[in-house]
């Protein structure tokens, strides 16, 4: 047995594998080619660029749960290079895009190949929530480059421990909740609510944005229900969600939503709905069955309203519509949320004249002061580099054609990062989790 | 024999000398996402391989394994504050003593069976990263988990930590080798071939698969240290289904039939998922019809691959220069692939009696 086994385990193999492993490191070398020089990235091989050139590299997530929305967003960077005619102060600009599949490690690696391998010289990105986080990480890593948030909304990117040349001209899942819990509280008139919501970062500030608010108004949230990504059963939710209440306060997304809203609707249950940001999107509304009575009047919040009726809105879904006949019945919010940044980064570009000299120092100075019109009105930086801009409570309200869609119910203007709240004082509340805010 | 000797060193100095130079000519990008990245995804394919080829256990737990040891290094380095070595310490332990619990459970099934409790086992691991938020902080994970800085080892810089996750590679690689040819060793891969033989000669099977299957946990958790310090973060999508899939990915890419699969399949799937998307957005398809063609057309991997041209090129060229000077020539490294045929013993891969059978009318021939 002993010396016949033993073959099987000898290097009989080696040479192969030896040669294999010497072809494949020499192919990565041959990729690899020379090795990065001081100035920091200025030509690693296989994607030279020449000196007419300014690449953007665009992450967003074309795998996994958020393969839509990552499609999306890649429209609106495209939106944004062609409103400037694909040129900046007499540079080219190009696209580089990587994906990811909504995971904090993977969005590490596609951020680092598009800065250190593809040469891109301001990256725009990334999607979700806690891949932000990632990528503010890496971006600490990179002074020397320049960062710019697609649309994820994890507020810690930016207020608590900010990257220096990390940019984020979109607000995040807090901001994005303004004006829903007064708009609940005062014209909705419901006192005590309960809370369903997916467990992590994303819901986390979202809840925390609306209680914010609806706490100080007044109100109560005597239970909170926190339920894992995809859950698909919510019976046990829906039963144990107390009689006495005037809402239920839903932060899921996608599927979850809907398997929510259809067991909801089958339990017969009464309460009114209240909805965070992709509770009730166009992803939701558009499923068919029997949800639509069931949704109407749901109010929500967040940085975009379909039927906004402002000029600039129109003429951003006008321009969409046009230039992706095959993209979605109307922009969603990242493919407004990446059109914004990538704005940004190319108005501050304009006003430089395209210089990246000095490690883009320019480059910083003028974003961190930079202010324009986006299709939802003004927008600003705060000290921690995050945007200031409005925000939109809608209702879901039915077309003559029977299609649901958000209504415009009410604007709030410059929606800061803390609410109003002096930022002392906010931090002190603390991060936002599963316990915090509370007011049972 | 020689000869075959002669090339090989020599091929191992080639590789040898590319592996240390290797951060001396290639960017930082390279030695960080292809190099090192290669290095760790390979020391935990190298664990699924020795069990699945040498053991017949294609265990689907060891990205499991992989986190238990990272989850453990982050919580006791970033929540607690503890120093690095008492991370490590106990992360490696944790992997040991799990995969010592897991085999418990797992190693009296086979086949499909083990392959379902192992998953099972892998999703136990990943819902408890995903829930338990007091420990974990749930599908954020933890965040800021930075490599230590020993003496003047700084293992933050790219290239040091490049040279340390080359040095545990290479001691993990050259100790299963050791192992594989071990009393242990043989006795493990006579139990996959035949269990009720070596059984009646007195093995206790039971005991030999919870030991191997303890092992390979450890060096998952080896695997596990290094990935943490690699992505300065861990969360459960590091350790989802879909890494548990792409690991086995790797194993067969590689081939389960070799140690130094497990290497070679990371490397071509680091460059492969980093490479494919710039030449086209379905990058997943490219992925997918890799896999697919190496499973179909080569069952033994990028080595059989190699080993099959290996052949091929030695039966050719000595028919042209004719054999003797054709096998004194360094210049024909693979010559000595040929040599050891016709004395394995070993019928566990269908994709090798392919081979054998295809090449020996051939060589009847070459032989008359």
């Amino acid at each position: 047995v002993k010396s016949q086994t033993r073959v099987s385990i000898q290097p009989r193999w080696l040479h192969g594998s030896v040669m294999l492993m010497c072809i494949l490191a020499l192919i990565a070398t041959a990729c690899g080619g020379a090795p990065t020089s001081s100035g920091g990235g200025l030509n690693t091989g296989s994607s030279g660029k020449s000196a007419n050139e300014i690449k953007i590299g665009v992450l967003a997530t074309l795998a996994g749960p958020f393969a839509v929305d990552g499609q999306d967003a890649l429209r609106g960077v495209k939106m944004a290079i062609a409103e400037f005619g694909g040129k900046v102060a007499g540079k080219t600009i190009t696209m580089v895009s990587e994906s990811s599949d909504g995971t904090p490690a993977v969005a590490r690696d596609a951020a680092r190949k598009l800065i250190q391998q593809d040469n891109a010289d301001l990256m725009v990105g990334p999607l979700s929530g806690d891949e932000g986080l990632a990528v503010r990480d890496y971006a600490k890593t990179q002074p020397g480059k320049v960062f710019l948030n697609g649309s994820s909304g994890a507020q810690d990117t930016t207020l608590r421990n900010p990257a220096p040349n990390f940019f984020r001209f979109s607000t995040d899942g807090t901001q994005w909740m303004a004006g829903l819990g007064t708009y609940a509280y005062q014209t909705q008139g419901h006192r005590r609510i309960a809370v369903l919501a997916e467990d992590y970062s994303f819901p986390y500030s979202q809840v925390g944005g609306f209680m914010t608010e609806f706490c100080k108004a007044g109100g109560h949230v005597v239970k909170k229900f926190w339920v894992p990504i995809g859950t698909t059963d919510y019976s046990s939710v829906v039963s144990s969600i107390p009689t006495d209440i005037d809402a239920i306060y839903v932060d899921l997304g996608g599927a979850d939503s809907i398997d929510f809203l259809k067991q909801y609707v089958q339990f017969g249950g009464q309460a009114k709905l209240i909805g965070g940001t992709v509770t009730v999107d166009q992803t939701v509304l558009s499923t068919k069955g029997t949800l639509s009575q069931r949704v109407l009047g749901v109010a929500s919040a967040g940085p975009i309203a379909d039927s906004n009726p402002d000029p600039a809105w129109q003429q951003f879904v006008h321009t969409y519509k046009t230039m992706f006949p095959d993209g979605l019945a109307s922009p969603s919010l990242f493919a407004f949320t990446y059109y914004v940044n990538a704005k940004a980064a190319l108005l501050a570009l304009k006003q430089i004249n395209g210089d990246l000299s000095n490690g883009e120092a320019k480059l910083r100075e003028t974003l961190s002061t930079l202010q324009f019109n986006t299709p939802t009105g003004p927008v600003k930086l705060d000290h921690n580099r995050q945007a200031i801009a409005n925000n939109f409570v809608t209702v879901v309200e039915k077309k003559a054609d029977g299609t649901l869609y958000n209504k415009l119910a009410q604007v709030v203007s410059n929606v800061n990062q803390t609410l109003g709240v002096p930022e002392a004082q906010y931090l002190q509340m603390g991060e936002f989790s599963r316990d915090n805010p509370s007011c049972p | 024999m020689s000869a075959a000797r002669t090339t090989r060193l020599i091929a191992l100095i080639v590789l040898a000398g590319l592996l240390l130079t290797f951060p001396l000519f290639a960017s930082e990008f390279f030695v960080v996402q292809i190099g090192i990245q290669s290095l760790f995804l390979g020391l935990v394919a190298l664990s699924l391989i020795f069990l699945a080829g040498y053991g017949g256990l294609v265990s689907l737990a060891q990205v499991a394994l992989y986190g238990s040891a990272g989850y453990t290094l982050a919580i006791l380095t970033v929540t607690y504050g503890l120093p690095w070595f008492v991370g490590v310490g106990a992360g490696l332990l944790a992997s040991t003593l799990l995969a010592a619990i897991f085999a418990l459970v797992s190693v009296r099934t086979q086949g499909i069976y083990f392959l379902m409790i192992t998953l099972a086992e892998a999703m136990l691991v990943f819902y408890f990263a995903e829930q338990n938020r007091s420990l974990t902080n749930g599908h954020t994970g933890i965040n800021g988990i930075q490599p230590p800085t020993v003496g003047a080892l700084v293992m933050s810089d790219p290239t040091t930590f490049y040279y340390i996750t080359l040095l545990v590679a290479v001691l993990v690689y050259l100790g299963m080798r050791y192992m594989m040819g071990s009393p242990f060793g043989l006795a493990f891969q006579g139990i996959r071939d035949n269990a009720q033989r070596m059984q009646s000669l007195g093995f206790n099977i039971f005991a030999h698969r919870v030991a191997a299957f303890t092992l390979a946990g450890l060096i998952a958790g080896i695997g596990g240290i290094l990935g943490v310090w690699y992505n300065g973060a861990i969360s459960p999508g590091s350790i989802d289904l879909t890494r548990t899939i792409d690991l086995l990915i790797i194993a067969v890419l590689g081939g389960l039939v070799s140690l130094e699969g497990a290497f070679v399949g990371a490397l071509f799937f680091t460059l492969i998922t980093n490479f494919a998307s710039s030449f086209t957005d379905r990058f997943n398809t490219v992925i997918g019809l890799a896999f697919l063609l190496v499973a179909l057309f080569f069952p033994d991997g990028l080595i059989g691959l190699s080993r099959k041209t290996a052949q091929l090129v030695t039966r050719t060229v000595p028919r042209r220069k004719g054999g003797l000077e054709a096998s004194q020539s360094p210049s024909n490294l693979p010559n000595a692939a040929i040599h050891p045929k016709g004395t394995s013993s070993d019928s566990r891969n269908v994709g090798k009696q392919f081979l054998t059978t295809s090449v020996n009318p051939e060589e009847k021939e070459e032989r008359q």
